[in-house]
């Protein structure tokens, strides 16, 4: 028995054109939910809002932009009157894998810009209709908020401010009657994992990362565990689930890991690899 | 006997000209080595190198201008020679206690541009230097990363995000020889603490806290913890002390923390509070008021 019903609730989804926040809307659309999709492609939005069905609606907006969510929240409760769940996820992986030494700036100021400044900016907007409302925020962080973010820095600070961030909105929530919950994800099988994959740049990660950590779930799945936390207003959701234990532990695992990277030759070969790649890159970096 | 020699190195400290910069900076240059003193404000920083002595110059720079921290770093280049210890520590307190829905925006982004973004732009600046000189940046966050930031959010999310760009640092720079730190400090007796505990709300704190979490150390005391860390290039500083063993555990204390949070009438009493005196100010109403 869920302690918040889905049905007949409204849903706003930031980068909900396709992965993970296209099933989450799917699926709460599914369990009777009126679903608002955002999405920076207008036309794709609009498409994925069509294959959900009625009670959809896709609309084109940044969240790198304020003024333009508060206007798809305006939209939203125009067309769907209020807002009761909302889902901060619209993100995007580093477009090159290096390090904080070599990538170009804007590429990193990029990554926060969106992951991590998006946050507060889809939040900031729908807190008025949640509070109110009692509803529920959903802020999508990942399990790089907890791993070393070593080659993918911008990603990893990006993903640890949006937790950090999600944590004190829950507990700023409480005395309204509202919630928020951060959702953790190891690698889902969207297309932001696939074409980070895909690059040739980020292979020797993969031969040095533990398989286990490697195993990709299906963007159903991690929209099914979204779905699942917003049920039950959990403060947290995993998936895979197993990071919930490495998230408990990770005061403890993490010194010792990260230890152990910095003595692994794989790894150090992998970052020297990356720098000396860069070629004539290098020297764009040294001080002027 | 340190791993790392501070005499003859050459250092730079960001929002140095007091708190814990200014001490870290000191006692550096006690150990034998140059500094920079960098802070916003030219004849603060001026006056703080000064007062540290030979070898030591103040500059004045914005953290969160990419172009003034290069600056800063080619002026320490030319002076010394080189540079082998960054400290990014400059940071700014929430200047309210607020909820994230009350807060005025333009305060919560600028925490996060300073305390975010003035390490990226630091660091970035300091990089091919410490690099090819093989030495050491400390990035300063706090025990305000794994902390839940109920009424002042800003301050946790930038120290949370700056904490993970010190651990990849640290990787990163394993393979050429340098290394990096993250410090992590509880309460520390600086201005921007005293000037905190003064704002309307902050009361809460207090009375929330266990007695022991609330004692403040000097900012010498930290200024030594993060010394003693970059001569044993550390890849993590806690003072006081003890926080590192809040750490180990927060993976299990923070969840369980939250909870005992959300349901602390005190802790609500507080919130409401911080919504009804934005509520009282005409330009924070707009967010709170419902649309």
């Amino acid at each position: 028995m869920p302690v918040y019903e889905p049905n007949g609730k409204v849903a706003l989804i930031t980068g909900a054109a396709r992965g993970i926040g296209f099933e989450t809307a799917r699926q709460l659309h599914e369990r009777g939910a009126s679903v608002a999709l955002l999405d920076v492609d207008g036309e794709e939005v609009r498409e994925a809002a069509e294959r959900i069905g009625g009670r959809a609606i896709g609309i084109e907006g940044d969240v790198t932009d304020l003024g333009s969510v508060q206007a798809a929240v305006a939209e939203t409760v125009e067309r769907f009157g209020g807002i009761d769940i909302a889902m901060a996820n619209a993100g995007i992986a580093p477009p090159t894998t290096t390090t904080t030494r070599m990538v170009p700036s804007e590429e990193w100021e990029r990554v926060i810009d969106i992951n991590l400044l998006g946050v507060w900016h889809t939040v900031r907007a729908v807190l008025p209709q949640i509070a109110e409302r009692r509803g529920h925020i959903v802020v999508v962080s990942s399990a790089y908020a907890i791993a070393n973010g070593m080659l993918n820095s911008a990603y990893a600070v990006a993903k640890s401010g949006v937790e950090a961030f999600g944590r004190s909105l829950r507990t700023e929530l409480a005395p309204l009657g509202a919630s928020a919950g951060v959702a953790y994800f190891g690698f889902v099988d969207t297309k932001l994992v696939k074409d980070a994959f895909a690059r040739e740049d980020t292979s020797r990660i993969q031969e040095v990362m533990p398989s286990v950590l490697l195993k990709r779930i299906t963007p159903a799945e991690a929209g099914a565990s979204v779905v699942r936390g917003i049920e039950e207003r959990a403060p947290r959701t995993f998936a895979p689930k197993y990071w919930r234990y490495i998230s408990a532990f990770r005061g403890l695992i993490n010194p010792l890991f990260d230890r152990r990277a910095e003595r692994d030759a794989r790894f150090l070969e992998a970052i020297r690899e990356t720098e000396t790649g860069a070629g004539g890159e290098r020297e764009s970096t040294a001080a002027d | 006997m340190p791993l790392y020699d501070l005499n003859g190195k050459v250092a730079l400290v960001t929002g140095a000209a007091r708190g814990i910069g200014f001490e870290t900076a000191r006692q550096m240059h006690a150990r034998g080595a140059s500094v920079a003193v960098v802070d916003l404000d030219a004849t603060e920083a001026g006056e703080a190198a000064e007062r540290i002595g030979g070898r030591a110059i103040g500059i004045a720079a914005d953290v969160t201008d990419a172009g003034a921290m290069r600056a800063a770093v080619a002026e320490t280049v030319e002076r010394f020679g080189g540079l082998d210890v960054a400290m990014a520590n400059a940071g700014l307190a929430p200047p309210s206690i607020a909820t994230m829905r009350s807060v005025p925006a333009e305060e919560w982004e600028r925490v996060v541009e300073v305390n975010l973004l003035g390490v990226w732009h630091t660091v970035r600046a300091a990089l091919p230097q410490i690099s090819e000189r093989k030495g050491h940046i400390v990035v300063v966050a706090s025990v305000a990363a794994f902390a839940n930031g109920m009424l002042g959010s800003s301050y946790m999310v930038s120290k949370a995000a700056a904490e993970q760009i010190g651990r990849a640092l640290r990787t990163e720079l394993t393979p050429f020889g340098a290394s990096a730190s993250v410090a992590y400090f509880g309460w520390v007796d600086t201005r921007m603490v005293q000037e905190t505990f003064e704002r309307p709300g902050a009361g809460v704190l207090e009375e929330i806290a266990p007695d022991f979490l609330m004692k403040r150390i000097t900012p010498p005391e930290a200024g030594a913890a993060v010394v003693k860390g970059i001569e044993e290039r550390a890849p993590r500083i806690f003072a006081p002390k003890w926080w590192r063993y809040l750490s180990a555990l927060r993976g299990l204390l923070g969840p369980l923390l939250d909870r005992r949070s959300e349901r602390d009438p005190r802790i609500a009493a507080a919130i409401r509070d911080a919504e009804a005196r934005a509520t009282s100010d005409p330009d924070a109403a707009a967010s709170v008021a419902p649309r």
